[in-house]
Formats: structure tokens, sequence, C-alpha cells
């Protein structure tokens, strides 16, 4: 067994980042044929569909993006978008409830015993410990009253037990998404289920749920090295914009955000105008778009919320942090970008493929295979959304025993003859382009996979149809560009270093 | 919505009742309950038969014109399970190699350009139990994909060089295994269930990739890699025929072995019952695991193993989810899995990522529900969960030509029959809660089931010791044992070893001559080797007879200096200062303690053992082993004539991987002052070259600049 190693726990990071759902690719040849299969409507409140019938097997898949995430917080909240991706499985006021006008009214005596209980600890120092005890016994004792009320797991219980595969939500900067796959025969129960828990969701076990993503936090963040790297590394690069926050929000957050809390988030972002639906198998469109009707109509049709105006101010400096750990040495480096709706998006996207990815990639090539100095070498760009102006993002892995300064060291070399005399051929510029292109059949090979990429095009660039068109911004990609953007992009005054040494005392 | 109606009330009969009907309407639109399904549209399974060539391959070859592209995926009878105990590794590194080193005809280096420069890519690896392997291109390039898997399986390359990349990213990965916790979870708990020793559990280590050769990679190949203990899958936007046809050029002039394939070693179960506990620090959550052996998917008990573990924690509304998670808010990951596995017995594992303070709450959680499991028949409800859940998604293994053909090939491979999927279904129907009792009870036994805490046992709750009694589980990453099998050191041995010390003290300037020295100045060019990249270091040291040590490294991307005034020390470098750390400092006093002054200056300080001569480049050398005096373990040669210092070697770090045998090569014997010194060191790491060093100067006992030794901004 190789175990999960750093590299796991960064995956799992990664994937949370969004990274699934970045990076759609297309190519020549075959797409007229597959955009023309496509269907869309729009109900009369906004709320999008796209649809594409696939009938080879009796099944299909969805997925609902919803324009909010990590990005949308702000101070005091941080963390609430994926508290609420949690929350999206605990309910409704059918599912899950055997009485739900008492659980409502005990619902609100819990929201006004933490209200009580917050305020106190409010004024912390001069708090009354006996009154604070009094409070949290409280608390405790309106939660317990709910949970009377709740049927545990019911949400959850009823798609898999009509045989729901990879039941899944993920919370990015950009987005929050929903998605799984069901038989083709249940497709009203899909409907039903998804429409119910975006018009009567019940935040019910809120704050026990509150601490499970703390829990969240914890496993990913906090108790792994890389992790804690990861997490200083975003909050350094970003100083003014929210993409600093990271994706699971701050402990002290987490441990006093309150449901009306929650509740104020999803009234605001979870509207119809703020989402789009994907479902793409073996479904029949005029079908799909009569259940839409009857099911999700009566989703919020007031206005989307405004988008973040903040903009990340230009930096000035380097910045570099060092973190010492009982771990093996890892870097972590970012440098500024614009986001996906720029004119040059595929010109950064060819740079950091040709430099960072695969086997031939200058990194790996350089890096890994000929000095052996690092044994992971890893670049992206869009990190960690891609909606605003983000990171061209890198991993170098050093080789045990090699200190993380000259791994770094050689990788500045690297880029430093990238710049001056080695720039980027014809020959890695179609690599990418012949890459792009593959990549792009790998990611709509699945149902699942199509329905990701159409609702995110729809979402992010305003059109699915974005989708294909890609391929022609993929071919007029020039290598004098790349350079330019090269130039621009790759310079230390422009990034944010993160370095985790190796800490004395530990195994080397 | 009572409000509505009291609203309606007042406004009209006709009113109250439309907004009735509406809500009547809204309530029920909702109620899952009131929906019906229709029957599952039919299930086309494409019929692919099985093709085995003369040469006993296997393909399974399936067309799918959906999308432009061919995906195959490559099965081969081998696995880890078959390397020598002292070469646990063997099996990867071959795989690894086979891949990255490329074929005669077409380098690794190629291979990797040509591939990514059409968006294709080969990929092959070995388990514990079978090689694996996935092939992916678009269609046009389908037979050069072919074709270059053929030159990898059939005349791989190994070159060295990507045999010791290999061996570097084994070696990073070596060191950095105790980093995150998870991973230490997973690997503990197999090497507890299967044992440490066994071909499932075994992990490489330094000693035993360092082991490793390219002769023994090229014998692995040879015994392990023949068309009839493979199958190959190919699934596309091609023609069957043309498909079957372009296998047959590459692979049907490939003999067959004729002799049987390595089979799965025997596993034993360990009644144990034993509480384990690893020791993580940093973490402000605790891991915490129950396992015990699985079972083989051709078990009979296996649709009941299934069902149980959905049940148990195999879905968001298992057992063991609701209680920790759901419930309690304990844990984020909560649940289990029953451990079947479809070439070998695998490991039932229950588990929980939980914050520190509630650890032991949870294991105790734990061990309730796994031993309910086994006491009382589930509800009848949650067994028709269960099976719906199981039977519903059944359609699933069929969602994509590709799984199909997988799926059929896997099996297969591991010797199932072709209806096994194809049957599930009614096994599943089958069961009972009463019957699910039995197999529970076959199958979990709660008494002998192993647990395992992997945290930082100062934070729980209460000490482990309150559960009884537990085994500490040592993380600590083996070194390599020393390079030399030292023979018993006998009074004699270590006589004549302390004779040859002397000797070669004598050699350069005299036991008194080196111990009156006050301090050694020098400086040295050195010129670094690391696998291709040239560094050109200036060195300079200074060292004193009261304990004062002053390192200077001048590097291409700026100066590291390395101070020891006695007890403490400092650095400093290019991304700034501070105290040295006890590695350093140790790393100083053990290279002092090697030094010819320390050595022959004060050689009652160390333990000298004779070794039997050996000759090198020519010249026949006595050998020392010396320990002691600070220093782990050296042996020095001396020529036997003259007893002049040949070479020194001892266990160090490499720069590039964990750790190495260094070998320092001495030549150019200078006087200076009343001693002789080296002017040229080489210095190899395993055998290869690393550095060479050249002496600018040696100053003894000369003027020292008293601001080296001073704190800068003290």
């Amino acid at each position: 067994m190789r175990g999960a190693s750093y590299a796991l726990a960064l995956l799992v990071l990664l994937a949370t980042a969004g990274e699934a759902l970045a990076e759609p690719k297309a190519g020549r040849g075959g797409f007229a044929a597959l955009e023309g299969q496509v269907r869309e409507f729009t109900l009369p409140n906004g709320l999008k569909f796209i649809v594409l019938e696939r009938h080879d097997v009796p099944i299909f898949s969805y997925q609902t993006i919803v324009n909010a995430g990590a990005v949308d917080e702000v101070a005091g909240v941080t963390g609430i978008a994926h508290m609420f991706e949690h929350m999206a499985f605990k309910g409704t006021t059918h599912v899950g409830a055997t009485d739900i006008e008492k659980e409502s009214e005990v619902l609100d005596a819990v929201d006004a015993a933490y209200a009580a209980l917050r305020a106190e600890r409010w004024k912390r120092r001069d708090a009354d410990p006996a009154r604070l005890e009094d409070l949290e016994a409280a608390f405790k004792a309106a939660q317990a009253e709910a949970d009377g009320f709740v049927v545990s797991n019911e949400f959850s219980k009823v798609l898999e037990e009509q045989g729901a595969q990879n039941l899944n939500a993920g919370t990015a900067a950009d987005v929050t998404m929903y998605a799984y796959n069901l038989p083709s025969n249940r497709l009203e129960l899909w409907a039903l289920t998804e429409s119910d828990r975006l018009v009567n969701p019940v935040l019910r076990e809120f704050y026990k749920e509150r601490d499970v993503v703390i829990e969240e936090r914890s496993m990913r963040i906090e108790s792994t090295p890389s992790g804690r790297l990861f997490e200083n590394f975003v909050q350094t690069a970003f100083v003014a914009h929210p993409y600093g926050n990271g994706l699971v929000g701050h402990r002290s957050d987490l441990e006093s955000f309150s449901r009306s809390q929650a509740e104020a988030f999803r009234k605001e972002h979870y509207v119809a105008k703020n989402m789009t639906i994907a479902v793409v198998g073996d479904v029949d469109a005029k079908q799909v778009e009569a259940l839409a009707q009857k099911y999700f109509s009566a989703v919020s049709a007031a206005p989307a919320p405004p988008p973040v105006e903040t903009v990340e101010p230009p930096q000035a400096a380097e910045r570099r942090i060092v973190m010492e750990d009982e771990a093996q040495p890892l870097v972590f480096f970012g440098y500024h970008m614009p986001d996906l709706n720029d004119p040059d998006f595929q010109s950064y996207k060819a740079l950091a493929d040709i430099v960072g990815s695969g086997r031939s990639g200058r990194l790996y090539t350089s890096l890994v295979k000929e000095k052996k100095i690092a044994v992971q070498t890893f670049m992206t760009a869009g990190f960690p959304g891609e909606k605003y102006p983000n990171l061209m993002f890198g991993v170098l892995v050093p080789s045990a025993g090699v200190d993380p300064d000259s791994a770094l060291a050689l990788y500045d070399a690297e880029i430093a003859r990238l710049l001056a005399d080695k720039p980027i051929t014809a020959e890695e510029l179609d690599g990418f382009k012949t890459r792009a292109q593959a990549d792009f059949w790998k990611k709509i090979g699945s149902n699942g996979g199509m329905a990701e990429q159409l609702s995110y095009y729809q979402m992010m660039t305003g059109d699915w149809r974005n989708l294909f068109r890609e391929v022609d911004e993929v071919q007029a990609v020039t290598t004098e560009k790349v350079m330019e953007v090269a130039r621009e992009t790759l310079r230390k005054d422009n990034r944010t270093v993160a370095v985790l040494r190796n800490r004395a005392g530990s195994a080397s | 919505m009572r409000r509505y109606v009291s609203m309606a009330q007042i406004a009209g009969a006709l009113v109250l009742l439309a907004a009735a009907a509406g809500i009547a309407a809204a309530q029920d639109l909702w109620d899952h309950g009131r929906l019906s399904y229709p029957e599952l549209g039919e299930i086309r399974i494409p019929k692919v038969e099985p093709v085995r060539l003369q040469n006993g391959m296997v393909l399974y070859i399936l067309e799918d014109h959906d999308f432009p592209t061919v995906r195959g995926n490559l099965l081969v009878r081998v696995g880890g399970m078959v390397d020598p105990a002292d070469k646990v590794g063997l099996a990867r590194l071959t795989g690894e190699v086979l891949r990255s080193g490329g074929s005669a005809k077409t380098p690794g280096d190629d291979l990797d350009r040509m591939l990514e420069s059409r968006g294709a890519s080969i990929e092959f690896s070995i388990g514990s139990s079978e090689g694996n392997g996935s092939l992916w291109s678009l269609k046009e390039d389908a037979a050069k994909i072919i074709s270059l898997l053929a030159e990898l399986l059939r005349a791989p390359a190994f070159p060295e060089d990507k045999l010791e990349l290999a061996k570097t990213e084994i070696r990073r990965e070596i060191a950095g295994r105790n980093d995150e916790p998870m991973g230490i979870v997973f690997r503990e708990m197999s090497e507890i269930v299967y044992g440490s020793d066994h071909p499932y559990a075994r992990e490489p280590e330094y000693a035993t990739i360092g082991a490793i050769t390219r002769e023994d990679l090229v014998a692995f190949h040879k015994e392990h890699f023949h068309p009839d203990r493979m199958y190959l899958t190919l699934v596309g936007d091609f023609d069957a025929k043309a498909m079957r046809k372009t296998v047959e050029r590459y692979f049907s002039d490939w003999p067959a072995s004729g002799k049987a394939a390595p089979t799965e070693p025997p596993v034993a179960v360990k009644p144990a019952g034993k509480l384990y506990y690893a020791e993580k620090t940093g973490m402000t959550n605790a891991w915490v695991v129950a396992g015990e052996l699985g079972i083989r998917a051709d078990h009979p008990d296996y649709a009941a193993m299934d069902v149980l573990g959905e049940i148990l924690g195999g879905s968001f509304s298992s057992r063991l989810f609701n209680e920790i998670r759901t419930k309690r808010g304990l844990a984020y990951a909560a649940g289990s899995s029953p451990g079947i596995d479809f070439a070998r017995r695998g490991v039932f594992v229950a588990f929980a990522g939980t914050r520190t303070d509630s650890a032991l709450v949870v294991l105790d959680l734990m061990r309730r529900e796994i031993k309910r499991i086994t006491e009382e028949p589930v509800t009848d409800a949650e067994l028709e969960t269960a099976r719906s859940a199981i039977l519903n998604r059944d359609v699933f293994k069929y969602a994509t030509k590709g799984q199909i053909v997988s799926r059929m090939a896997y099996l297969d491979f591991h010797g199932y029959p072709v209806d096994f999927t194809a049957r599930y279904p009614e096994k599943v129907r089958g069961l009972t809660t009463s019957l699910l009792l039995e197999a529970a009870k076959r199958n979990i036994h709660p008494e002998t089931l192993d647990f395992l805490l992997v945290g930082e046992q100062g934070q729980f709750a209460q000490p482990l010791s309150s559960l009884g009694a537990y085994e500490t589980i040592d993380l600590t990453i083996p070194e390599p044992k020393a390079s030399v099998d030292a023979p018993e050191a006998t009074p004699e041995a270590l006589a004549q070893g302390m004779k040859l010390l002397e000797k070669a003290a004598a050699a350069t300037g005299g036991t008194a001559a080196w111990a009156k020295i006050r301090s050694i100045q020098q400086e040295a060019d050195l010129a670094v080797t690391v696998q291709g990249m040239n560094l050109s270091i200036a060195l300079r040291s200074v060292r004193t007879a009261d304990g004062k040590d002053f390192v200077s490294q001048k590097l291409p991307f700026g100066e590291v200096v390395l101070v020891r005034d006695g007890q403490s020390g400092w650095k400093s470098t290019p991304q700034g200062s501070g105290d040295l750390t006890p590695d350093e400092i140790s790393e100083i006093l053990e290279d002092r303690a090697r030094d010819f002054w320390s050595l022959f200056g004060n050689p009652g300080a160390y333990t000298a053992q004779a070794l039997p001569p050996e000759e090198v480049e020519g010249r026949l050398c006595d050998r020392i082993l010396i320990s002691g005096g600070g220093l782990d373990q050296a042996i020095l040669y001396v020529d036997a004539e003259s007893g002049e210092p040949v070479q020194m070697r001892y266990q160090g770090q490499a720069p590039q991987g964990g750790p190495t045998e260094v070998t320092e090569v001495f030549d150019d014997f200078r006087a200076e002052g009343p001693v002789k010194v080296p002017h040229s060191t080489r210095t190899l790491h395993n055998g290869q070259p690393f550095a060479t060093g050249t002496v600018k100067s040696v100053s003894i006992d000369g003027t020292i600049d008293p601001k080296l030794f001073t704190r800068p901004g003290s």
C-alpha cells in the first residue's frame, strides 16, 4: 500500500477548491453534432435548465450549480457557503419531519436560546460564568427538544434507497454544486426532491452539523501539514479579495455564526436567477421541462445578488511565508492572473500547462527528471476560482534531503531561462492544443461530467455554448502571446511563495 | 400555512375553497411517497466475446462510436506479493521504470513527449496483487499507442537513470510517510490485519530500495511478463476486427511462458482483539479505526456482507454515520468498508476522524455498533433500505461501455464466472434479516477485532490506559543498516584496530603533533554534481581546540554560515538567520569527530576494530571500523604499507533522497605545519561521484578573526 500521502491530502484540497469544476476544454470535430443536441429552457422565475439526451443506458445525471461560493462570504460568516451545502442534506418541510409546525416553533426557540448565549459570550471577559453555563444548558435543551421532531438523514436515505449513486455536493470558491446519478425511471423523484430542498428547506440539526464542519476543517486543514501550509498560502496571496478566505471558513466564525445567518445567506444567494441545472442521460427533454415547470416554479424569483466588487490591489513585492513543521518540505507558489472571461485566458492556461503539467512539461523535465531535486511539480491556471482575477498556482515537492529553498532557487532558474533564452516553442504549444482537445472528450465522457460542464459554463460565462467555442480560442493562442503573458505574470513581485521546512527533531 | 387558511376564511367561501385546494396540492406536490416509478428501461449489455490469442493473451474488444477516442486497460498476473523480503519494492520499481524508462527503440523521455503531444497516455503500475495498465488516445493514434504498449511490455529498456529517479521518488515517499495522519491510519491497519511482514502489508524501506539493481528489474521482467498472463481490453471508436488485427500484429509473435503464474500468498486470521496506538502530534483531530480480515468476493457471504456494510457504515444513513456524525457531530469522516476484494481477502474497517478529546467516546460507539450488528438482527426497514439501494443502483455497473468491458475482463481475470455480475441482484433479493445476522456472526468478530488510534494521547479526555492494555506502534522510519557486516569485535581485532589508527596518525605527523594543534583554518573549492546540475561552493572552515566551529559555504544563491561557539550555535542563510537546530549541531559534532585532527590527536577516545584488508584502486588497504568519540560509525581505509589514509566510508544524507553511503577519497597529502593533510578529496554517494574538493589554503594555529565567533547583532 502506498498509503495516503501529502499528495493525496493535497488532491483532496485541490478537488475541494473546485479544480474538478475548472478548466474544461474543447477540440475540433464532432462538436457541432453534440452542440446541436443540447436543449435549454428558462422558467419564468429565471431558473435555467440545460438538457442533453443520451439513451444508451437507463440512467441520468444532473448538476445544480449555484453561483455562490466561499468568495461570497463576508467577515464573520466565512465558511457559510460550505455550511449551507451541508444543510442541503438536512431535509425539508416534507422530508425528515414528523411535525413540521411544532418543529418550526422549537427551532425558533433554539435560535432564541443561541442568540441569548451568544449575547452573553459577546461580553467576553465580563461574561458571567454562571449565566453562561445556564444559557449553554438552555441551548442544549432546546436542541434536544428539536431533535425529537427529526428523522435524521432522511433526505439522503430517500435518494439512496431509490438507487442514487455518487450522491455529492461541493463548495468551491466561485460556486456550490449538487449532483448525483439516478436510474432514469426515477426522474420525477429527482425533480421533486431537488426542488423541495431549494423551495422548502429546514435548517435542522444546524449546530451539530456546524460541529461536523468544524471536524471537516480539523481533518482537512488543521491536522495535516500540507493543509496548514495551503491555508496560510491562500491567506497571504490575497490581502483584499475574499479568495483569501479559503473554502472552509475561519474556526472562530464556524464556532459562532447562527442558523439565522445561514438562512439569510440562502435567501440572498439561492434564487432562481443565480442557479443553473443541467440534466444529461436517458431523459426526454420535453418531460424534463414539464417536471421543471411543475416543481421548480416555486424557487425564489428574487433578483440575483451583486458580484464581489473588491479588487485585489496589484502586488508591489514578493510575499513569502515559511512554516516549520514535522513534515517533509513542500513549496506552493502563486502568481496573480486575470479571470476566465479575459480575452487572453487561454494563453494563461497554455503557459501553466506547458510549464507545469505532465512528464514532458518544463518543470518536470528539468527539476524531476534531470536534476532529481524534486519528485513532483505541478502548475495550474485559475486558482482558487476563476470568476474573479486569481492565481496561477504551482507546487514543488522536493526530493528527500533537498532543502526547499534550493528547490525554489532551481525552479526560479528554470523560469528565468524560459523568459530569457528558452521561449515556448511552436511544438510545445501544439502539444497544449492537442491535450486541450483530448481533455474535452475525457471530461464529457460520462453523463455526470457533461452535466457538470454544461451547467458550469452557463453559470460562469453566461452561455453553455462557450464550452464548445473554447476550441477556437485555444486554437488561436500564439507563442508570442503566451510569452507576453509569461513575462507579465511570472514575476517575483507578482507572487506569493509558501515554504514548508522540516523542523529539526523529526525524521528528515 | 395555517395562517393563509384563516385569511382565506375572512375572504369568503369561494376563496377558501380555492386556497385550500391549492394548499392540498402544494403539500402533495412534494410528497415523494405518492410517486410510483415505471419499469426501468432495458439495459442493453453489449456482446463482447473474449478472444484468446495463440500465446494465451486475452483480449476484450468493443466498439463505442460516441466519442472519437480509444480507451484501454491491461491486467498482468504479477504483484509485489512476489518481492523478496530484502527487496520489497522490486515489483513496484519494475512497473514504474517499465513505463518511465521506455523501450530500446523509444526511450522514456521521447515516449513522454510523443504521448503528451498527442494528448495520449500509457500508464502502468504494479500493486501487491496485480499489474495494471491504462491507455487513452484520440482515435487516430490508436495503432501507435498499441505498438508503443507492445514495445514497453516486450522490450523495456530499464535505464539506470530512470531507476534512480523512481528510487528518489520512493525515498521521498518513505521520508514523508508519517506526514499525513490518514496515510498512517490505513498503512498501519493493513499491517495489523495481515501482519507487518505479509506481502500485502510490507512497505519499501531505504534498505530494500537500496538493494534493488537494474539487473533485478531485468530478471523480474523476464520472469513475470508473458502474454499468457495478460488481459487487454480496448473500447472506442474503431472497427473491432481491424483493432484485433492491430493487436495481433504487435503481440501474437510473443511466445507464451507455458508456466503457471504466481498465486496469492496465504492469509491467516490472527485472533488478536488488541488496541494499538500510534502517536502523531500536530493534529486537532484523532483517527479511530477498527479492522480485521475481510472476505474474497467469491465467498458465499459476499452479498450479505455487502448489505451489512451498507447498513453499518456504507451510506449517508448508515448506523456509524448516524451515531457518530449526524446525532453527535463528533466527526466529518465516519463509516466502514466491508473488506470485500476480488483478488484476495480484503480488510474490514470501520473508521472515524474525530475531535481529539472525543476519541475514546467514538471508539466506544464504534465498538458498540459493530457488536450490535453481530448480536441483533437488523430491522426490516434497514434491510429494505439497503437492499433497495443496492438493487436500484445495480444499473450503474453498466453505465458506460468502458465500465462494462473492464468489469467483465477483471472478473474473468480473477476466475469469476461470466454471469457473476448478472446474478448478483438475485442473491441480494434472497437475503433476510436472520440470514444477515448469521453472516455477521460468521464474518465480523467484535471480540478479536483490532483497534487503532492515531493522534496525541495527551489530548484525549481520558488516558488510553483506561481502556486496558494497549500496544504502541513505533512509526520511526528505519535507516539502512550499517553497510558493513562487521565480524565480531575480538580483543585482538580491537587491539589491532588501535594500532592501525596510530599508524595512520604516524603517517600524517604523529599523535603528539596532531594533539598539540590549537586551531585549523582551511579554504577549499568544492564542485558538486547533483544529477546533471553542477554547483560551485567556496568553503571556509575554522575549528578550534576549545570546541568552536565556523563553516561558511558560498553557494550560487547566497552564503550559508554555521557557527558553534562551544554550547550554542547560530546560522545565517539568504533566507534569514537563527539558532542552529539540534540536528545541525549534532551534524557539526559528527563531522568534527570524523576529522583527522580528532581521530589522530586523540585516538583513545574511539573504539577501533580491524577489519579484513581490501584492495582499493590497486592499493591494498587495511580497514579500521571506528565508533565512539561522538562518531556513529565509519570505516577508515589506510594504505597497508605506509599507513596513509586512503578513504573513509560512513552513512550520511544525500541531497536528493534520504540516507546514502558516503565515501571520501583522500589524495595529494601535503605538509602543513607539523602534520600532513590531503589537498584533494573526492566524495562519492552510493558509489556515484558527488563532489570534488580542492584545498586552497590551510593555516594551523594561525590568527583567528574573533568576529567570526561573535553572533551578529549581539
